[in-house]
């Protein structure tokens, strides 16, 4: 397969106020295919955005390089960045503008000009569905059509290489599931290899063929899915919503000797909750977790411990980031 | 690069022209301010308390004799400008709009009391008065020509008038002084001429009857031998009594135009560049909020280089500005023809110069907004540094109506820019001073300035 992005021993470190450095990645490698969709997959935190912000050319990595088709970002900066198309997180438009003017002030600073910078213009706009609204500023859009702006701009010079950075976030369903399917669309009809992060899994589930798992500036886990899942082997996951003492050890051990079971976590519950009554989240690893289920709620039970509510998950992306780094993704 | 310095330099320039607020700030403003000003000072508007005019006077006219009779017309100037000095001459009762009663002086007989507004301080040469005007001393400075009389005198044998000259001196930074000296001496001119002929005329009248009257012209003739013969000619200075009307001939170019215009030239060329200062800072300060917005870093992912997004950011500032200042040069000339009811180019007929003078200007006063900018560590620190800055520059320039000793005025950018424009209406081309100075603060500034920012915004 051809690489369309091959990073090698990425790092970013920061000053701190104090004098002190922190190191918001850490040396990542990093290959991502011509026209597939990859995923990369964190905690809010994790590097995610500083990792694309330095494949991107928006940072100077403190150390390493990446190259963008064959050209390297750091010394063939322009050549690279004409490969790429770039959707940022937040909504990166001039709201005093209309949507036809954002899209032709940025395709013009992609070399875009003339009768085919309009012709462009209007496939974008017909692309994104905002044809009719083409002429109305963007501060009288809804959260959902400044969004779809914000993925047209990215798209308007035909990139090779389309950078998503969590383009779903702070919109309702109906758009999320609109951005998602526009993201099947590029790979799918013009054949574009897009970069996607996201701290939802359910998102990197769907999209990416390829996923890369980032935690604390590092690339934990990499492969297609099948090949992260059976990182966990065949572990489903049950999650008790439970009423228990935040010193419970005694259970957990008790529960980790029950049959198939391989690990117990234990999330106290926050304090921050608005729950009447504040519940923990009791999370057991487990072949076979059907099977295991009544003798672990007959434990509980025993336990004196109410069970407000049950879930059994079969292995997914969240079971991988919580065998991996023992918390939640959304921790 | 080049089309992408040419696109965020229109963007830039878009966004700062459609912006509402902002069009508040950069026209309607300042337009308000000159427009208020120049009314309260200079037009229709009158009243208020008028700031005192520190004047320095110089009387050279040395007379003429007027049918036996010795006149000296700068003694009218001195009897206007100065009422309590030695030489003042009294003209008789008559001449009370033009003289003070000293014990009433706020009665409501026609007569003002000028010492509360002008206070005159007379000098022996004219060198004196100007070096006191440079100095901060005196504000303006009037000085009569020698040959004043002799050439508006007319008589029997002389019916034509001469050219001479009042010079006013005026310090730039004192646009509303030198306003109201130049009103007023444009009006005893215009007064002295036409008494001038008046003067001419009772002579005639009294040489034809002393023809047909003996007694008459023996009673006038004895009385000119014995030196008795003092008729009271100050009614001649009465505009209500002139019988003739005269086209009134320019002491000064500058007096061809109202006071409402010349205080429009200079206090609206300085509230121009006063609120440009702002523009220019705010324009700059638009990377700050494209970065929090993040369109900076959107078009940072575009292939083009980094310098091409500043040179665009400050070429769209630098046109913002210029458009500015030139669109409220146009509208003060469109505010002064409807006042006058006449229209009127205010700037005087060197467009060439009057147009370099603003380009000129846009690079001083973009070079400062850089260099405001570059200087603050952040846009907040830079938001309360540049209105303290404007402000204090605008007060030295003399935008308030207020001035403060020329050497200080100096520094301020307004004050070169106002002092060009001033000239350039007065129909005087000599700015190369003017120029200069604004070119190379402006350029260093903005050298400095650029470097600073391009560090602080890792452009």
């Amino acid at each position: 397969m051809q690489v369309m992005v091959d990073a090698k021993k990425l790092v970013k470190t920061y000053n701190r106020a104090d004098g002190t450095k922190v190191q918001a990645v850490k040396g990542i490698d990093l290959q991502i295919y011509k026209g597939e969709i990859f995923g990369l997959l964190g905690p809010n935190g994790a590097g995610k955005t500083t990792t694309i912000s330095m494949i991107s050319g928006l940072l100077a990595p403190s150390s390493g390089d990446a190259t963008i088709g064959s050209y390297s970002i750091t010394r063939q900066p322009i050549e690279a960045k004409r490969l790429m198309g770039y959707v940022p997180q937040e909504i990166a438009l001039y709201p005093e503008l209309s949507a036809r003017q954002n899209l032709e002030f940025f395709g013009k600073l992609y070399g875009l000009g003339g009768k085919d910078l309009s012709r462009r213009v209007d496939e974008v706009l017909d692309f994104i569905d905002l044809t009719e609204r083409q002429k109305d500023r963007i501060d009288t859009f809804s959260g959902g059509m400044k969004r779809r702006v914000n993925i047209g701009v990215g798209l308007l010079h035909r990139p090779q290489l389309l950078y998503m950075d969590e383009p779903t976030v702070g919109i309702d369903p109906q758009n999320r599931r609109r951005v998602l399917d526009t993201v099947k669309r590029l790979r799918d009809e013009y054949k574009m290899t897009v970069l996607y992060t996201t701290h939802l899994m359910e998102e990197a589930e769907e999209l990416s063929d390829r996923v890369g798992i980032i935690d604390h500036g590092e690339i934990i886990a990499l492969g297609d899915q099948n090949q992260l899942k059976q990182q966990v082997g065949e572990e489903d996951r049950l999650i008790f919503r439970v009423d228990m003492p935040n010193s419970a050890d005694g259970l957990l051990q008790k529960l980790q000797q029950v049959e198939g079971v391989t690990r117990a976590l234990y999330d106290a519950p926050q304090a921050s909750e608005k729950d009447e009554k504040p519940v923990g989240k009791l999370t057991l690893f487990a072949k076979r977790g059907r099977r295991a289920l009544p003798h672990l709620i007959r434990e509980i039970n025993d336990a004196g411990i109410e069970i407000a509510s049950v879930e059994v998950r079969e292995p997914d992306l969240e079971a991988v980031f919580l065998h991996l780094t023992g918390r939640a993704l959304r921790d | 690069m080049w089309n992408a310095v040419r696109a965020i330099a229109q963007k830039d320039i878009y966004t700062t022209f459609t912006d509402r607020s902002l069009l508040l700030i950069m026209f309607v403003t300042p337009l308000l301010l000159s427009t208020i000003i120049g009314l309260a000072f200079g037009g229709i508007g009158g009243g208020g308390d008028l700031p005192v005019t520190q004047l320095a006077l110089v009387n050279q006219d040395a007379g003429a004799e007027l049918n036996g009779t010795q006149v000296a017309y700068g003694d009218i100037f001195v009897n206007v400008f100065s009422p309590s000095s030695d030489d003042a001459v009294p003209t008789g009762a008559v001449c009370q709009l033009l003289i003070p009663d000293p014990n009433n002086a706020s009665a409501d007989t026609g007569a003002f009391d000028i010492t509360k507004l002008i206070k005159t301080t007379r000098y022996d040469t004219p060198e004196a008065a100007r070096a006191a005007v440079d100095a901060g001393e005196q504000q303006v400075a009037l000085i009569i020509a020698a040959d004043l009389t002799q050439q508006l005198q007319i008589s029997a044998d002389s019916t034509t008038l001469g050219q001479t000259q009042v010079e006013i001196y005026g310090s730039p930074a004192y646009p509303v002084s030198v306003s109201i000296v130049q009103s007023i001496t444009r009006s005893i001119s215009s007064q002295i001429a036409n008494g001038s002929v008046t003067i001419a005329a009772t002579i005639q009248s009294l040489i034809q009857r002393a023809q047909i009257d003996p007694i008459f012209g023996l009673r006038w003739a004895a009385e000119q031998a014995a030196g008795t013969f003092r008729p009271d000619f100050g009614c001649g200075f009465i505009p209500d009594l002139s019988i003739v009307s005269i086209e009134r001939e320019a002491l000064n170019a500058a007096q061809t135009q109202s006071a409402f215009a010349q205080i429009l030239i200079s206090i609206g060329s300085g509230q121009a560049v006063f609120f440009a200062l702002f523009t220019a800072q705010l324009g700059l300060l638009s990377i700050y909020d494209e970065q929090k917005q993040g369109t900076l870093a959107r078009i940072m992912a575009a292939p083009i280089p980094r310098a091409s997004i500043l040179i665009g950011k400050l070429a769209g500032n630098f046109f913002s500005v210029l458009s500015q200042v030139l669109i409220l040069l146009m509208a003060l000339t469109v505010i002064v023809s409807i006042v006058e009811g006449e229209p009127q180019f205010i700037w005087g007929s060197n467009l060439p110069l009057v147009l370099l003078t603003t380009v000129v200007l846009a690079i001083s006063v973009a070079g400062i907004g850089v260099f405001i900018v570059g200087l603050a560590r952040t846009p907040e620190q830079a938001r309360i540094m540049g209105p303290v800055v404007n402000s204090t520059l605008a007060a030295l320039g003399g935008v308030f109506g207020f001035s403060l000793p020329l050497f200080a005025s100096q520094f301020s950018p307004i004050y070169w820019g106002t002092n060009a424009f001033t000239k350039l209406a007065q129909g005087n081309p000599d700015i190369g001073l003017n120029l200069i100075i604004l070119l190379v603060q402006g350029s260093v500034m903005f050298i400095i300035g650029t470097w600073l920012f391009s560090r602080r915004t890792d452009l």
